[in-house]
């Protein structure tokens, strides 16, 4: 577990100082996917940079498995960061080394032996699936193959922890996706922790298990990603959410007229995280309240292989019941948003 | 006749390959602390940076005929005497040492900052990165440096040649102009231009294949 106390980071610029982050306060739970998503400059690199100390924080404390690392000197530093591994956004291998020697480096740097480092490239070339690609210089490589040698990289000494900084920031829809699901699939077969950076929602949508939102250096909200997807509560997480989930192709479609406005009841969207939880619900409540509903719009997704369903339903009926309905579909864990009331 | 233009290349490529070699040793040390120690690099110390970048701009600005004479007591006390082909290192080392400094800090400095990054990402020592990463990384710029250091001294070895530093230059002056052979002259021209053509063509080559090898080219 990685818990964040009161960091703040402040950068001497050349314009006054400049605060990169904080009140940043989060917990990382042990094994598991953490995402942080925010816009550019909002400090997700200074945050990230800040776990491994290659950023020292200005005020504040990080404590990885209870022992606080900003009172580290370097030395220590650079044994905690062998236990640690990272990935970036170009990758940042050395053109000077072919594929197995790039992954051999932090093995090297550890004092790791000879055959040990052999038997080690051995065991990761098919990992990332680069078996026949041992012998090429990096160069020649494409943005994929790249970041999968930056993975096996980070992988070399067997670290508890991995950090990704917009890892799949430079890469395409499909290579991004393969990316994706070697990171999921690394985390599963070794439980390592793996803190990922992204400003892009259907990553954190894809393979994370919780999220921190980041926006201006503050920490907005942070929570389990089918709660944040169910119930986000800032504006700007809606908005998040709001584009990963085809919110907009709703919206058109009511402004359009091709979903209809009621002219009495409510038009609201419900969301649902796990199997059928969403059409019992509604007939539940149908029977319970004596309300209708009408179903305009269904849509199944999943959050990471959970799946995820948004229904636009029209309530009509009495004000009151509908009401009631609406309480006791909150009070159910199911997302509801009123979009229209006549 | 053949055997004084042997004996005098041979001076000079002497000459110059140890006084190269020489300044190797002490440039490329000298050019990693001066990138090393910029500010956001792996050893950041202004003083030490301030102070080795203002006493390689001193000796860089000094030209190499009034160097030449001002080291003649240092190479005495040095080598035990001012002329001769040993006599003439001193002075082209000394002159090579700050050249390659920059050129090699120039090397260094085209490294991505990411890589030095990911490096100390993985827990690399400030010596790991240098030795692993940071000469490995500008082997090519630091190889075209040298060549060009090399080349360069050529030509200044003549000039040493005119404080009887022996070798081309030295035959120069005393052959071809104070006797006037006008020939000679030109015979030590045309082997100086073949020698810069045929180590710089050599370095060049050298330096495409690296960066072939390397999938940079
Ligand atoms: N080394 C630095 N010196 C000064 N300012 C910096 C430095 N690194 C980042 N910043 C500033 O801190 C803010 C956050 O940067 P960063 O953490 O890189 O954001 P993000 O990764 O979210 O885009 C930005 O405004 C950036 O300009
Ligand atoms: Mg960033």
């Amino acid at each position: 577990m990685i818990e964040i106390n009161n960091l703040k980071k402040v950068y001497p610029g050349h314009k006054g100082p400049m605060i990169a982050l904080q009140d940043v306060n989060l917990k990382i739970p042990k094994g598991k996917i953490f995402g942080i998503i925010g816009p550019s400059g909002a400090g997700k690199s200074t945050l990230i940079r800040t776990i491994n100390m290659l950023e020292r924080p200005t005020e504040g404390n990080i404590f990885i498995e209870g022992e606080d690392i900003t009172q580290y000197n370097e030395k220590k530093l650079r044994v905690l960061r062998k236990q640690m591994g990272m990935i970036f956004q170009h990758f940042n291998l050395l053109t000077s080394r072919t594929v197995a020697e790039n992954i051999a480096f932090p093995m090297e740097i550890a004092g790791v032996s000879k055959d040990n480092i052999k038997a080690k490239i051995k065991e990761l070339l098919p990992l990332v699936g680069l078996e026949d690609k041992a012998n090429t210089y990096v160069s020649n490589l494409s943005g994929g193959q790249k970041q999968r040698v930056g993975i096996a990289r980070a992988l070399a000494n067997n670290p508890k922890i991995l950090l990704c900084d917009e890892a799949t920031s430079a890469l395409d829809p499909q290579t991004t996706e393969a990316i994706l699901r070697l990171l999921n699939d690394i985390n599963k077969r070794f439980g390592l922790t793996i803190i990922l950076i992204t400003h892009e929602m259907h990553v954190i949508k894809e393979i994370c298990d919780d999220v921190a939102f980041i926006d201006s250096s503050r920490i907005i909200e942070s929570n389990s990603v089918t709660e944040v997807f169910t119930n986000p509560q800032s504006s700007i997480v809606k908005d998040f959410v709001h584009s990963v989930l085809n919110g907009d192709k709703q919206e058109r479609l009511i402004e359009e007229g091709i979903i209809k406005v009621p002219k009495r009841g409510m038009l609201v969207r419900v969301s649902f995280v796990g199997q059928s939880a969403g059409e019992p619900l509604v007939s539940e409540v149908v029977r319970r309240y004596n309300v209708d509903a009408n179903i305009l719009f269904g849509n199944i997704d999943t959050i990471k292989e959970t799946p995820f369903g948004t229904l636009i339903i029209e309530l009509t009926g009495e004000k009151g019941n509908i009401e009631k309905a609406i309480e006791y579909i909150q009070s159910k864990n199911v997302g509801i948003e009123v979009l229209h009331s006549a | 006749m053949l055997d004084i233009y042997l004996q005098t290349t041979w001076e000079t490529f002497y000459m110059v390959l140890v006084a190269t070699g020489l300044a190797t040793i002490v440039g490329i040390p000298l050019g990693v602390i001066l990138i090393i120690t910029e500010k956001e690099h792996i050893y950041p110390n202004a003083f030490i940076n301030k102070m080795i970048g203002a006493l390689v701009n001193i000796f860089r600005s000094i030209p190499f005929i009034i160097l030449l004479v001002a080291l003649l007591p240092f190479t005495k006390l040095l080598i035990g005497t001012r002329i001769g082909t040993e006599a003439a290192m001193v002075p082209l080392t000394v002159a090579a040492i700050p050249f390659l400094a920059r050129v090699i800090e120039t090397a260094l400095k085209e490294i991505d900052k990411g890589i030095i990054e990911a490096s100390r990402a993985m827990g690399a020592s400030p010596w790991q990165i240098i030795r692993r990463v940071l000469l490995p990384e500008a082997l090519p710029g630091i190889l075209l440096g040298i060549i060009i250091t090399f080349v360069s001294l050529i030509g200044y070895s003549a000039m040493a040649g005119a404080v009887g530093g022996g070798g081309l230059g030295d035959l120069a002056i005393r052959e071809g102009y104070q006797r006037n052979h006008q020939d000679v002259t030109w015979i030590v021209v045309t082997i100086l231009v073949v020698m810069v053509q045929v180590f710089q063509s050599f370095g060049d080559w050298t330096v495409r294949k690296i960066r072939e090898k390397r999938g940079l080219i």
